[in-house]
């Protein structure tokens, strides 16, 4: 029985991987016999991703959509990711890795970094991510399943991906294409509102056509073509914690061995992300237009490059923050439309995909209650702040003394859910964490630990567990993880037999 | 090495369930260190109620501390609880039921009451497709399958407890794993700084402890001289005096607490074995209070229930409405928690404030499931109609608005309740959502109904093949384990 106020037209405006996301993910819904699906792009409009990480949810996501995952390396130049590497951020010269998964395994109902911290006391620790296997195995530039007399508690294996944004964007709409969507090519010119409530009614293309719709999808970027210049949904501004404006992105040759992590460095006035495809290497330096002109931006990111530089800098325009209501009316933000966080994490088509999981929860019909629409942007709201806090963490637990952006963020008043975070963690390294933020107590041991926020004291449970038994546990472990690391492939030969991608074009 | 901790020692001040699962609980978390003490001052507490009614959050705390249900269920003139029945609420429906365990099955990402909503019939027996439902309308119990296989490992099932004989049972356990035991009541409190120093029981034994554990109940009496600041829900509801009384068993023992609305109340009957225990709960502007069989209700939870060295648990940290069934939930939580944030120094500042902020966010939802009942009920009496006007939260009428359009459970941060809780709740009191999962429409209709048709035969036919409630209740007895 289907509902006689099912929506008849779903209006997707913008492509990329925004766009193609939703408009595959939704075209699912097309199986109602109902419901059209049409996107609006322009070839005319880049987009803004050229190398692009991820964080393991991809995968969920390339599941639902039924995608093969060797076949989606292949078209998208992909690699896999285990880990982020942060170079320089604590104080220079310093190096640490965020992996996925976990480390080590808890014993007695206590946290295993609980042991390592009196572990640590006690001079018998190694490195916290000799514990984590994705950390052991990044480290080797190892990627691979893990053979069967290796599979310890320690050596399951979390990976996410690199890949091409703009090849995701076009093997997406492959798939959405073969599943009915409809795309229209050309640039929205004006948009019209209804008279009695402000609902969108349709936009007009260059051409002179109008499409109208029932539901909106702005996926236009940065400016919000719908949620913003035609609804005014708002913005909250959070560069007082994240002062980077900017960033400028090239792409350059592959040089040296292949690594399954993504990196960032950070630099004088912002960070360098570091993000190896198969066929080369995206990079970009996010900074702050108060501490560096762009000419200084452009001959930092060009005089660290791996390899030649494939084409001309990129310059990107940014506010960070979020919109203040994702969903409006009848038009929903997502991706850049619905707000911006520097990609420090990796969290960028993350929150794309968050908000079309939430969108297909919470999809519309005609009647358009306000109440699904209120649950869309409170959970948007709850996603926006977890993460922010996170890459703020990354800023302000920093000791690269008399650089004036440094300075700022290690002294400024940063988010109180943070600083209840960080208190609690500086005192016995205990974690307040909500069941659902994205980022795992094993991320935030990475960052904080990372940091070199160390915690004053340990969980008292721990002193139950003699010294040696502790130690020796700790040798065991150990030693695991790296068995199962040694035993896997080279990440090079890895891509190599499954997934490898066709010689590309010359890039654009 | 020097030990990191000045912890030492915890004083659990009361006797009843709570103080005594809590002694268990962090015994068991302490297991490697019995040099720390867990003393039980047992006289204090709560005057233990006949019998409870309990949520099978308690088989989770139970598996936490190395109880056997099994065990207990046999040996506390215990009953199985699978539900809660409820009658009278909702003017034109007879009565549903809150189920324990799943309740059909979901179709991909596509949820359960989609699919009846989506096949257009069924979301007014939504509890009957669940193996619960149906065994409790027939009268029917087994313990649940550890079989994921088997269609019994749906189950899930809570207790109908004899509260004396469960202490005994709790104490004994207690004891034997080390916890001391106590006499004497609180004479006085000593208090230095915001902090408690020491207490002194009616026998002149002065007592101190690094942490003090508050289980006296709904008197709260370490709180209450901590002056800790209370948040009073009185007027969520009428329904405030609480009279017991006793009857001789049903022939049928059922396995769900019976939850009634009447003209000037509810109440909730609890079936044990040999006798069944009711607990009345009636309005507070017109009843006769002079009866001193009544007990006053103090609804309410207190905002900081841990401050300095002392923390509130069970009743004394929150007294919610009892048809929020959230009693139990709420001290799993706790107790889950407790060992992660045991203190290690004077100050415990860190560890209190996280366990408020969530421990509110708890309590807000025990709170709000109990309005849910109260502001859906369709009863004409004046008392009725004024639980059904009386305040609600931001978040209650949010979440309503929510199911009422689209059929979704608004996600709340430390929910007490599984979202099947919600649903059957909205559901059962006549809550219909308008629209649903758009997904559910793209299965095919003959291909959906089938299914569903198959999960509610499933569930009925798995019922029938079960014991009655008195027999299983027999066959565990005599030594009958499940599969």
């Amino acid at each position: 029985m289907i509902n006689p106020n099912t929506l008849d037209h779903v209006v997707i405006v913008g492509g990329g991987s925004a766009g193609w996301m939703t408009a595959a993910a939704l075209s699912r819904l097309v199986g109602n016999g109902r419901t059209k699906i049409t996107l609006i792009e322009s070839e005319a409009i880049g987009i803004v991703g050229v190398g692009e990480a991820t964080i393991p949810p991809i995968r969920h996501f390339n599941e639902l959509l039924g995608l093969d995952e060797r076949d989606f390396l292949r078209a998208t130049q992909g690699t896999i990711k285990t880990a982020i590497e942060f170079v320089d951020w604590t104080r220079p010269g310093h190096t640490y890795l965020h992996p996925f998964g976990a480390y080590g395994a808890d014993m007695n109902a206590v946290k295993f970094h609980q042991y390592w911290l009196k572990c640590r006391q006690l001079g018998h620790a190694a490195p916290f991510g000799d514990y984590n296997l994705c950390d052991v195995a990044a480290r080797q530039n190892r990627f691979g399943p893990v053979p069967r007399e290796h599979q310890t508690p320690v050596s399951s294996l979390h990976w996410a991906y690199h890949f091409d944004a703009s090849l995701y964007a076009r093997h997406l709409r492959g798939y959405s294409e073969a599943r009915g969507v409809k795309r229209v090519e050309g640039k929205v010119v004006d948009v019209h509102q209804r008279g009695e409530d402000g609902f969108i009614e349709s936009v007009q293309m260059e051409s002179g056509a109008q499409i109208s719709g029932d539901l909106f999808v702005d996926c236009s970027g940065f400016r919000g073509l719908l949620i913003e210049q035609t609804l005014k949904a708002g913005f909250e501004d959070w560069t007082h914690w994240l002062p980077c404006n900017r960033a400028i992105a090239v792409s350059s040759a592959s040089a040296g061995e292949l690594t399954p992590f993504t990196r960032s460095t950070a630099r004088d006035a912002g960070w360098q992300w570091r993000i190896p495809l198969q066929h080369r290497i995206g990079s970009g330096l996010v900074y702050s237009a108060d501490h560096l002109s762009e000419d200084e931006a452009t001959r930092t990111l060009l005089n660290n490059l791996d390899g030649e530089p494939l084409n001309d800098p990129k310059p990107i325009r940014f506010t960070t923050g979020r919109r203040k209501q994702a969903w409006v009316k009848n038009c929903v933000a997502i991706g850049l439309a619905s707000g911006f966080l520097e990609p420090l994490e990796s969290t960028s088509i993350h929150i794309t995909q968050a908000g079309i999981s939430r969108l297909m929860a919470l999809f519309p019909d005609k009647s358009f209650d306000p109440a699904g629409i209120a649950e869309y942007n409170r959970q948007a709201e709850y996603l926006y702040r977890h993460i922010r806090d996170f890459i703020v963490l990354h800023y302000h637990a920093n000791e690269r003394f008399g650089l004036p952006l440094w300075d700022h963020c290690r002294n400024m008043d940063i988010p109180e859910t943070l600083q209840h975070k960080l208190e609690l963690f500086r005192h016995k390294g205990r974690l307040f964490r909500y069941e659902d933020e994205l980022f795992a107590e094993a991320s935030w041991h990475a960052v904080l630990l990372g940091q070199n926020v160390m915690p004053e004291g340990y969980d008292p449970l721990v002193d139950a567990a003699p010294d040696d038994r502790i130690i020796e546990a700790f040798d065991q472990m150990r030693r695991a993880v790296a068995g199962a690391a040694a035993s896997m492939p080279k990440h090079q030969e890895f891509i190599d037999r499954h997934c490898r991608a066709a010689e590309p074009a010359a890039p654009a | 090495m020097a030990r990191t901790t000045s912890l030492t020692s915890i004083l659990i001040v009361g006797g009843g369930p709570d103080g005594w699962l809590t002694a268990l609980a962090l015994r068991a978390a302490l297991a490697a260190r019995p040099d720390i003490r867990i003393a039980v001052l047992k006289d204090e507490g709560p005057t233990c109620v006949p019998a409870l009614s309990a949520s099978p959050n308690l088989r989770r705390l139970h598996a936490r501390i190395g109880l056997d249900d099994l065990e207990i269920l046999i040996s506390c003139g215990a009953s199985a609880r699978l539900g809660r029945a409820f009658t009278g609420f909702v003017a034109d429906a007879e009565s549903f039921i809150l189920p324990h365990g799943e309740v059909g099955a979901r179709w991909g990402a596509i949820q359960f009451h989609h699919q009846l909503a989506a096949l257009g019939s069924g979301l007014a027996d939504y509890a009957a497709h669940s193996l619960a439902g149906a065994a409790i309308e027939l009268g029917r119990f087994a313990p649940p399958s550890r079989d994921p296989r088997q269609f019994l490992s749906t189950l899930d099932f809570g207790f109908h407890l004899d509260c004396a004989a469960y202490v005994r049972r709790l104490r004994d356990t207690a004891l034997a794993r080390g916890v001391e035991s106590r006499t004497g009541r609180v004479a006085e409190i000593k208090i230095e700084k915001g902090r408690i120093a020491a207490l002194v029981d009616d026998g002149g034994v002065r007592h101190e402890a690094d942490l003090y554990i508050d289980a006296t109940g709904p008197d709260a009496r370490l709180a209450t001289s901590l002056g800790m600041e209370k948040e009073d829900w009185g007027g969520d509801t009428p329904f405030r005096l609480e009279q017991t009384r006793t009857e001789p068993a049903a022939a049928l023992l059922p396995p769900a607490t019976g939850i009634a609305a009447t003209p000037t109340g509810w109440s909730m009957q609890i079936p044990l074995p040999d006798r069944t225990i009711t607990r009345q709960f009636s309005n507070v502007d017109t009843t006769d209070c002079d009866d001193t069989s009544w007990t006053r209700l103090e609804l309410g939870r207190h905002l900081k229930p841990w401050t300095g060295n002392c923390l509130a648990i069970g009743a004394a940290a929150c007294q919610p409405d009892p048809i929020s069934d959230a009693e139990f939930a709420l001290l799993a939580r706790t107790l889950e928690r407790l060992p992660g944030l045991l203190p290690s120094d004077d100050a415990m500042l860190a560890e209190a404030g996280s366990h408020n902020k969530k421990f509110a966010q708890e309590c807000a939802a025990a709170r709000d499931l109990a309005r849910l009942v109260g502001s859906c009920q369709t009863r004409p009496e004046p008392a009725w109609v004024a639980a059904r006007s009386a305040p609600q939260s931001d978040e209650l009428r949010h979440a309503r608005a929510l199911f009422e359009a689209r059929g979704r459970v608004a996600d709340r941060e430390h929910d007490l309740f599984g979202d099947t809780t919600w649903v059957a709740a909205w559901l059962g009191l006549g809550i219909r959502p308008r629209q649903h999962d758009p997904l559910a429409d793209t299965i095919d209709a003959a291909a959906l109904a089938a299914r569903i048709n198959q999960v509610r035969q499933m569930a009925d036919q798995t019922a029938r093949s079960l014991p009655d409630h008195r027999g299983a209740l027999k066959r565990l007895q005599a030594g009958a384990r499940p599969a």
